[in-house]
């Protein structure tokens, strides 16, 4: 088990890591998820110990690994990173690699450890080939035999995804979710896409400026966003200003949008009461198009706009409407002329305010 | 409480240990003898072990002294006309050489690594050889005005310029080894002619690496020893180096004078490196993008008019001196010209006969030198891995310790060290290593450190700290990790950086005429001893012989490092890893 206390970090004024909290059960898949320079990467060197905190401890399986006063060097941590750019040393074999932390075994030992790995991985083509004969994949799957060599009680990944084109990095999405799956390892993910976090992970932690934003399960995350930031990172992407108007009941209220009235969930934390201004968040993939004719539901809001723009995104179309005052994004099966009237609709579930 | 502390031993990491020990190391060669050339200045009965403050009453005796003034003002008038000068010279060549396709390329890089590696009296040996009355000049060529060209303060700026332009050449030719043409591009566009674009465009973002070279030059003229020493029987013209060197060579030996004068040198040197770092963080251009370009020059044809300057200049430049002292180590008699019969081998035969003094001072020299390399090569690959994959506390101090020391003239490195290796303290603790030969090895390191450090951090600079990071998380240990990682990474730089220890360590006259011991023969001193008394013929000799060998111990460790390593030296002109042009490269 991961054990995070108040963890910080500060680089002179700035704050990297402001008194981070969490604790990872053995097994679980963590993925920190949250744009450039909100501490994610800092969080993972503090936990190798390639960085002292300036407050806060780590605690493995309830063994103290780092604190202020008391730091365990990286390398007699129970701990391994697959790094952002692999970090696969040029002037080596992979197998080499992969078998580099492996020095306390003996020779036969090591090899049949090494060969189980490249196995594992599928490398075992290209075992004797240097990083440079490897395609981006091979080296990821390189830099993650190296990382299971040493059998650490935690696993850290640093965004490495990152450096792979769209198509590649759909199948290790796949190949990562199968072996963290097998592998029954405490793993922490850092990445910055949400898609992936999903994919892979049993939890989510949300960072922002060092701070924690939101934390819990991917799916309980992504239906309850605590703020309309972790929503738009969510992909919450239509935001309206709205009023709340009455409540419904204890989760929903009706609210007040230019001249329309929608009936929206109220997001948590929150204090709502008649009047009060809000945002409102929607999900573009929650939206649709109505049709002719069609019977209104009572738990679904209604909206008339215009088409402000039409977008071809390969498969479908993504439409801007102008709401008079706000706009929605949404998703077409069809293309929509700039101009167009258009009513579309999404369930009262869909719709979040927040303050 | 004994739990606490033990919890803290145990936290002491590799890097820490490793840490304190360079700082240490790097305090007692190189911070302790500086601190005592300042303090000596303030307090000159520190070297007694008597503490008590003067006030500044030494340093105005500059006021006092003729000879010291004249010194300075030599030194200043010397250092500042050859930066102008120098950087004229190796600005323009570099411009020459990397804008315009010309003849001689290969041959003005060549002369400028030659003239930097070489020591400074041998060059100022090959111009007095050529310029005395009667030298080549006025007996083989019919120029006797060129006694007085050279020999005079104008003369000794242009010999001085063509020494050290290549620090100048070098800092222009690294600024413009990549080329983004769109901006040249754009200002044509807007009307502007080549030499417009030259000057407004192409020369502005230039200037830092021109202002770079032109403090460098400065730095390195300013505590040059070598030339006025070679001067010394021919042309008066004291500078403060010189002037330090008599104080403690001539009787009285005044070490407390030599200490002064170390403080106004070393003062004006710390200024001129603090303008150097300054100019480095403030002037720097960021003008590279993505559309960069390496080698880019205007024009195909080969510009005729900028080939003969090219290489007129190498001939002068390296030719004269070089040349005059080849043709000097082979002739009998100076005055009867370079004929046939005055054609002699006699120079050779007598430096390299059994038991000659160049020989036994042949043999000390390349051994200091290798253990000095040595050593300081050790010190400096960890040091400079501290500095850029650590976070030690004292990674500052280390740096600034390095980097201020850059500039410190082996002159003042020879005070430092008498002060420091000669005081009382050391002495009754059995330290005192003044008269020892073993002070020349410390000297040796104490110079080839700062340098060594720079050249390695260069190199280690290029390697993500992921590299380094990723061997920690395999368990392994700090040595290993430097011995299978760093070390194969950064093994052409720690091999340029050892060579160049070692053969500026071999021919390093100014620490070796202050430090070595009475009746211990070194290379440069017997070298310059030879040319002071008159003994050209065997002095130029010595200079090529000791010059072959240990350009040959040079290449041949070069070539058989790289034969030994040749699969290292192959991965790292083989192409970069797919997507590493998205690895992160921070410094520390």
């Amino acid at each position: 088990m991961l054990e995070v206390s108040r963890l910080s970090r500060h680089y002179g004024s700035a704050t990297a890591l402001n008194g981070l909290d969490f604790r990872l059960e053995t097994g679980r898949v963590m993925a920190v998820l949250g744009p450039s320079g909100c501490g994610k990467s800092t969080l993972l060197k503090l936990i190798s110990g390639l960085e002292d905190p300036d407050a806060g401890e780590v605690r493995i399986n309830g063994q103290l690994i780092t604190s202020p006063s008391y730091s365990l060097p990286p390398e007699k941590r129970p701990i391994n990173m697959v790094f952002q750019d692999y970090a696969l040393w040029p002037h080596m074999k992979v197998r080499k690699i992969v078998g580099y932390g492996l020095a306390n075994m003996n020779r036969q030992a090591r090899q049949c450890r090494v060969d189980d790995l490249l196995a594992l991985m599928q490398l075992t083509p290209y075992a004797d080939r240097l990083p440079s004969e490897l395609s981006g994949g091979q080296q990821q799957r390189v830099a993650i035999a190296r990382a299971l060599a040493t059998d650490p009680e935690v696993l850290l990944f640093d965004e490495p995804l990152s450096n792979l084109d769209v198509q590649l990095r759909m199948t290790m999405r796949f190949e990562l979710a199968d072996l963290f799956q097998r592998l029954n390892k405490t793993v922490l993910y850092v990445t910055h896409d949400p898609l992936e976090a999903c994919a892979l992970a049993d939890e989510l932690l949300i960072l922002r400026n060092g701070h924690l934003e939101q934390t819990g399960t991917t799916q309980s995350l992504f239906a309850n966003p605590a703020t309309t930031w972790v929503a738009g990172l969510a992909g919450y992407d239509s935001q309206l200003p709205a009023r709340l108007h009455a409540p419904l009941d204890s989760n929903y209220w009706q609210v007040q949008v230019g001249d329309q009235r929608l009936v929206s969930r109220v997001g948590n934390p929150m204090n709502p009461e008649p009047g009060k201004a809000v945002q409102l968040m929607l999900h573009s993939d929650a939206i649709r198009l109505c049709t002719q004719g069609e019977n209104e539901r009572t738990d679904t809001n209604y909206m008339n706009g215009t088409v402000k723009q039409c977008l071809f995104e390969g498969h479908q179309w993504r439409l801007r409407l102008d709401l008079g005052g706000a706009e929605l994004a949404m998703l077409s099966e069809q293309a929509q002329q700039p101009g167009a009237k258009l009513q579309v609709a999404f369930s009262h579930q869909a719709l979040l305010a927040f303050d | 409480m004994m739990v606490r502390r033990f919890r803290r031993m145990r936290a002491l990491k590799p890097d820490t240990l490793v840490g304190i020990a360079i700082s240490l190391l790097l305090l007692i060669l190189v911070a302790a003898p500086m601190g005592l050339v300042l303090a000596q200045a303030f307090f000159p009965g520190i070297l007694q072990g008597d503490l008590a403050f003067s006030g500044i009453s030494q340093l105005q005796e500059l006021f006092q002294r003729r000879l010291w003034r004249v010194s300075l003002m030599n030194s200043l008038y010397l250092s500042s006309y050859t930066a102008i000068f120098g950087t004229l010279i190796g600005a323009s060549l570099a411009i020459i050489r990397h804008q315009y396709p010309i003849k001689g390329a290969t041959a003005l890089d060549l002369c400028a690594w030659a003239m930097l590696i070489m020591p400074s009296f041998i060059i100022a040996q090959g111009w007095i050889l050529f310029s005395i009355r009667d030298g080549i000049a006025a007996q083989w060529l019919g120029m006797p005005w060129v006694y007085d060209w050279v020999f005079s303060p104008q003369g000794l700026v242009a010999i001085m310029s063509f020494k050290n332009y290549p620090f100048a050449y070098l800092a222009v030719s690294a600024a413009m080894q990549w080329h983004v043409k769109e901006y040249q591009h754009a200002a044509r566009l807007c009307g502007a002619g080549p030499m417009r674009t030259l000057l407004t465009v192409r020369l502005p973002l230039l200037l830092p690496a021109i202002l770079s070279g032109m403090v460098l030059v400065f730095i390195d003229t300013l505590g040059d020893f070598g030339l006025p020493a070679a001067l010394a029987t021919t042309y008066r013209f004291p500078t403060l180096p010189y002037t330090i060197f008599t104080a403690m060579n001539q009787s009285p030996i005044r070490f407390d004078l030599a200490g002064v004068l170390s403080v106004y040198l070393m003062v004006i040197l710390m200024a001129a490196v603090a303008l150097y770092l300054w100019l480095l963080k403030r002037s720097r251009f960021d003008f590279l993008t993505a559309k960069a370009e390496a080698g880019f020059r205007s024009g195909r044809r080969v510009n005729k008019a900028l080939s003969f300057v090219a290489l007129a200049f190498v001939a002068i430049a390296l030719g004269i001196p070089m040349g005059t002292s080849l043709m000097v180590s082979f002739i009998d008699q100076m005055n009867t010209g370079f004929t046939p019969g005055n054609l002699t081998l006699v120079h050779y035969q007598s430096v390299l006969q059994s038991g000659s003094l160049l020989r036994e001072a042949l043999g000390n020299s390349l051994q200091i030198a290798l253990m000095a390399a040595t050593a300081s090569l050790l010190v400096s690959f960890l040091a400079a891995y501290l500095l850029t994959f650590s976070q030690f506390y004292l990674n500052g101090l280390i740096n600034v310790i390095c980097t201020m020391t850059l500039a410190v003239p082996g002159v003042i490195l020879g005070v430092g060290f008498i002060f420091f290796w000669n005081h009382p303290l050391l002495f009754n603790l059995g330290l005192s290593l003044y008269g020892h030969p073993f002070i020349l090895v410390l000297a040796g390191m104490a110079g080839a450190i700062p340098i060594a450090i720079r050249v390695l951090l260069g190199a280690m600079g290029q390697i993500p700290q992921s590299f380094m990071a990723a061997a920690a998380l395999q368990g392994v240990s700090l040595p290993r990790r430097l011995v299978t990682i760093l070390l194969p990474l950064t093994l052409a730089a720690f091999l340029s950086a050892g060579l160049a220890s070692f053969g500026s360590s071999v021919f390093d006259l100014a620490v070796t005429s202050i430090l070595h011991p009475p009746g211990y023969a070194v290379l440069p001193v017997v070298i310059d001893r030879m040319f002071l008394q008159g003994y050209y013929g065997l002095s130029t000799a010595s200079t090529l012989v000791a010059a072959t060998v240990t350009l040959g111990l040079i290449q041949a460790t070069q070539l058989a490092v790289r034969n030994l390593f040749k699969q290292l030296f192959q991965v790292h002109s083989a192409e970069p890893p797919v997507n590493s042009l998205n690895i992160e490269v921070r410094h520390a």
